[in-house]
């Protein structure tokens, strides 16, 4: 058997208390494709960085064709040829595509313009991207500046090549194409690390799956047995589900004094989106907590889109809980009793540079009016004061500025301003996004009060164990279409990733060109 | 993370209040009045002619067509929006005044068109802004030209003279009440009020949420677009009144006046510390920004230098001016 190109030895990373990686290790070989696996939190974006000079371990050592190396940045793990193509896109924007693929790190001079362009364009074309050079990346899609990024990878001859995540945002096609690619360079030689949450793909394309659980390399199934994917997911979510025990009495902050109107339920008949999103005969009652889930372009973010007026239907009727039909715009979506929570706190959700106080008020006071044309600045503060103690805002004073909270304590405040616009519909997407397992355990509560006080609600999360932990049912989308619904004990993770990853099979006419993936970061 | 919140505890609020001297320099115009004190005595004490009442009422006239509209431009600034075509603005709504008396209409009447007609000249940027998705100060460059064209063409390239000085207009709002210029009064009661729009009304706390976030306002179910078209047609107001005020009080009007307007009311409003990236602004702090710029000029001209360099120390005391006045807020902040 040929030696390994590179090995990580007892990797371990701690911060302060926390243990990210615990012990380890793994060889890659030339022309192996290794797959790593894992829940959000498992640890993997930890040991990427890692291996790509990013950080530096607490414990263990890599090697590269058996000799020990350090590395104190990405370009010096460059030199030794290794390649990152990372989740988040680190390309230039106004450059043009050249400009962007001359643009490494770790190559110090570079062949003549006529044959650069040579060499980037059969890459390219190899990868399935037929465009002009010349082109400002501004002007590509998120895939096609993926490939870009994929293809700056691979320019700079890597020996180890790690994707993290990148399929993303590919088209099915594109990810063939991608797939055949990284056999071609197999074949040559490369060892290559890929990272991705779709099971199928992994499975697909590695030789042999790395599983990370709780920063802990565990046992993985063997690939190349035919239906390992139900035996991978077993391996990545552990035998014992995570349990959090509901301590429903502690610290219980009951929302008194919250008054909320009287909702209906939701009902959506034969609703259809522009891009081929369906969803006919959904009912959710008043105080059901409504899961949803599905991969990217399933329908989720269609759904939510919809209901809050930023997207319009193509056809279809809504009853919102309120009473009244879909609404055109966010303004009147708003009025009409919907409350939306993105993902996005930063950019969405909370004006950073105002007060806590003038956050809490603002849709009551500014999109819906309901305080008047002056507005009284001792009332804004004493109310925004009662409703931060009621959720259990941590702060100095409710006139510091709302950037100065932790992630937990500002996503309360962005629940105690949606609560004071007095909603019937509450969009949840991904309410805990990054928040530390105290505040995520006090949101998950003052949802269900939510539930029990009336509302409807309509909860997604990067994590399939939260909307498990949540809600009352979970409808799966598929290809746009509400594929199926688990209820009560049919709602495992187990059950909730098989249907997701479900492709065809499940009933759903699938629409052209939709990647059939199983994605569990960020709003399908 | 309670720690992390508990250590941003403000010392006001562990000791029970500021000393009054912590007080002061915390204010946040304090660095600017002590550069506007530092102006007056720099003029005042080698030539103590500057403090004749008419001098006095002189600065403070011309700081008042420049304030007025600097106001205004705080709504839009603290929404991270310039109007530049507001020069257009002023010359168009004295010069179709004038012109409308010439013609034997009432000034009383006239003051009405020439107010409305300002509004309407900023309502189209607002339109043009909002439906053609492109900032404001993109499309006021272009209706900045646009708007003294059209000042040119309606003069006819001449100036106009000649108004009735006796007339119930310019002796009202073209004179002095209580030992001030009426513009004076106009201007310092116009400040009062936008003051408490901008920090204490609904219409105020969306231009600063708009500015402060706009995605999210979107998101928060603010109507967005009606509240930039509303504020810019509000500025072309502030800017038709200033043009108003001043052919009360000049009696004349010509086809160049207001020209470059536009650059010293923005300089007022970033000197007086309203931040360009929006979220914010403050009324208080562009009246200084206004005073300290017409002190600058009148500076020039008692200190007797030669008017070439006057635009080049007119520009240097302004970024001075703004050096100092974050010099010491950074100081307070850290």
């Amino acid at each position: 058997m040929t030696r390994e190109i590179f090995s990580a030895r007892g990797i371990g990373k701690t911060y302060g208390a926390t243990v990210a990686l615990d012990n380890v290790g793994f060889e890659l070989r030339p022309g192996e494709i290794i797959g790593l696996a894992g829940m959000n939190g498992a640890g993997k974006s930890t040991l990427l960085q890692i291996i790509a000079g990013a950080i530096r371990p607490s414990a263990g050592e890599l090697t590269i064709d058996g000799r020990p190396v350090q590395f104190g940045s990405t370009a010096e793990a460059l030199r030794e040829g290794i390649a990152i193509v990372s989740q988040e896109l680190s390309l230039f924007s106004s450059l043009s595509v050249e400009e962007n693929l001359r643009m490494l790190k770790g190559r110090r001079s570079w062949p003549s313009r006529s044959v650069f362009r040579k060499e980037a364009r059969k890459i390219l074309s190899e990868l399935g991207f037929d465009y002009d050079l010349g082109r400002r990346l501004e002007g590509l899609s998120l895939g096609e500046r993926q490939l870009v990024e994929i293809a700056r990878a691979l320019l700079q001859n890597p020996r180890v090549l790690i994707l993290d995540e990148p399929t993303s945002s590919l088209h099915t096609s594109e990810v063939k194409r991608l797939h055949d690619q990284l056999r071609r360079l197999r074949d040559l030689g490369v060892g290559i690390v890929y990272v991705t949450h779709f099971l199928e793909d992994l499975i697909d394309v590695c030789d042999e799956a790395v599983v990370l659980r709780n920063g802990q390399r565990v046992a993985s199934p063997d690939l190349k047995e035919p239906d390992s994917l139900p035996a991978l997911v077993a391996a990545m979510l552990g035998d014992d589900p995570l349990a959090d025990p509901e301590t429903e009495d502690e610290s219980d902050h009951a929302l008194e004094g919250y008054s909320f109107p009287e909702g209906g339920p939701l009902v959506i008949s034969d609703l259809r989106g522009a891009s081929g999103f369906a969803v006919d005969g959904l009912e959710v009652k008043a105080g059901e907590v409504y899961g949803v889930s599905g991969l990217v372009g399933s329908g989720v973010s269609d759904l939510f889109e919809i209901l809050f007026g930023v997207q319009k239907p193509v056809a279809g009727r809504v009853r919102l809980p309120s009473g009244v039909p879909q609404q055109p715009d966010p303004a009147a979506a708003v009025k009409a009793g919907v409350a939306y929570l993105p993902a996005d706190r930063k950019t969405l959700s909370l004006m950073q540079r105002q007060s806590i106080a003038e956050n809490v008020v603002s849709v009551r006071s500014l999109a819906q009016g309901r305080d008047g044309i002056v507005l009284d600045r001792a009332q804004t503060v004493a109310l925004a004061q009662k409703r931060c103690d009621q959720l259990g805002v941590k702060l100095a004073t409710v006139e510091q500025k709302v950037s100065e909270l932790s992630g937990g304590n500002q996503q309360k405040v962005v629940f105690a301003k949606w609560l004071e616009a007095q909603p019937t519909l509450l969009l949840l997407d991904d309410p805990t996004r990054g928040i530390d397992i105290h505040a995520r355990l006090e949101i998950h509560r003052i949802v269900r009060h939510l539930a029990q006080a009336g509302l409807v609600v309509l909860v997604y999360s990067s994590d399939p164990g939260e909307i498990i932990d949540l809600a009352d049912r979970i409808g799966v989308f598929v290809d746009g279409r509400l594929a199926g619904e688990l209820r009560g004990a049919e709602m495992t993770e187990h059950n909730l990733l098989v249907m997701m990853n479900s492709t065809k099979e499940a009933g759903a006419a699938p629409g052209p060109e939709t990647t059939q993936k199983l994605e569990t970061e960020g709003l399908p | 993370m309670s720690q992390e919140a508990v250590s941003k505890l403000t010392p006001d609020a562990k000791t029970g209040g500021p000393s009054l001297f912590a007080r002061l320099t915390r204010f946040d115009e304090a660095g600017l009045l002590l550069g506007f004190v530092f102006l007056v005595l720099l003029i005042g004490i080698p030539h103590p002619e500057f403090f004749n009442p008419g001098s006095i009422e002189a600065t403070l006239r011309q700081t008042a067509f420049v304030a007025i509209i600097a106001f205004g431009m705080v709504f839009l600034v603290a929404m991270v929006e310039i109007d530049l075509s507001i020069s257009g603005i002023y010359a168009v709504a004295g010069m179709s005044m004038a012109l409308l008396i010439k013609a034997g209409v009432d000034p009383w009447a006239a003051v009405c068109v020439a107010l409305l007609a300002g509004t309407l000249l900023g309502l189209v940027n607002g339109l043009l802004s909002v439906l053609l998705g492109v900032p404001l100060i993109i499309v006021s460059l272009g209706t900045l030209s646009v708007f003294f064209g059209l000042n040119l063409i309606i003069s006819g390239g001449l100036a106009v003279f000649g108004m009735p000085r006796d007339h119930s207009f310019f002796q009202i709002v073209g004179g002095n009440h209580f030992g001030l210029p009426m513009t004076v009064w106009i201007t310092i009661a116009t400040g009062i009020v936008l003051h408490f729009v901008l920090w204490r009304t609904r219409y105020g706390a969306q231009v600063r949420a708009i500015g402060s976030n706009t995605a999210a306002a979107k998101f928060l179910g603010i109507k967005v677009a009606r509240t930039r078209v509303l504020t810019t047609a509000f500025v072309g107001f502030l800017a038709a009144l200033s043009g108003v005020l001043t052919l009360a009080f000049f009696k004349a009007s010509e086809p160049t006046i207001g020209a470059g307007i536009e650059l010293r009311v923005i300089a007022a409003v970033v000197i007086g510390g309203t931040s360009l990236a929006g979220g914010s602004g403050t009324i208080l702090g562009a009246a200084l920004g206004a005073l300290i710029i017409t002190l600058i000029d009148s500076g020039i001209v008692f200190y007797g230098i030669d008017p070439d360099y006057s635009q080049f120390v007119t520009g240097v005391v302004i970024v001075v001016a703004i050096g100092l006045d974050r010099l010491a807020k950074r100081r307070k902040t850290s």
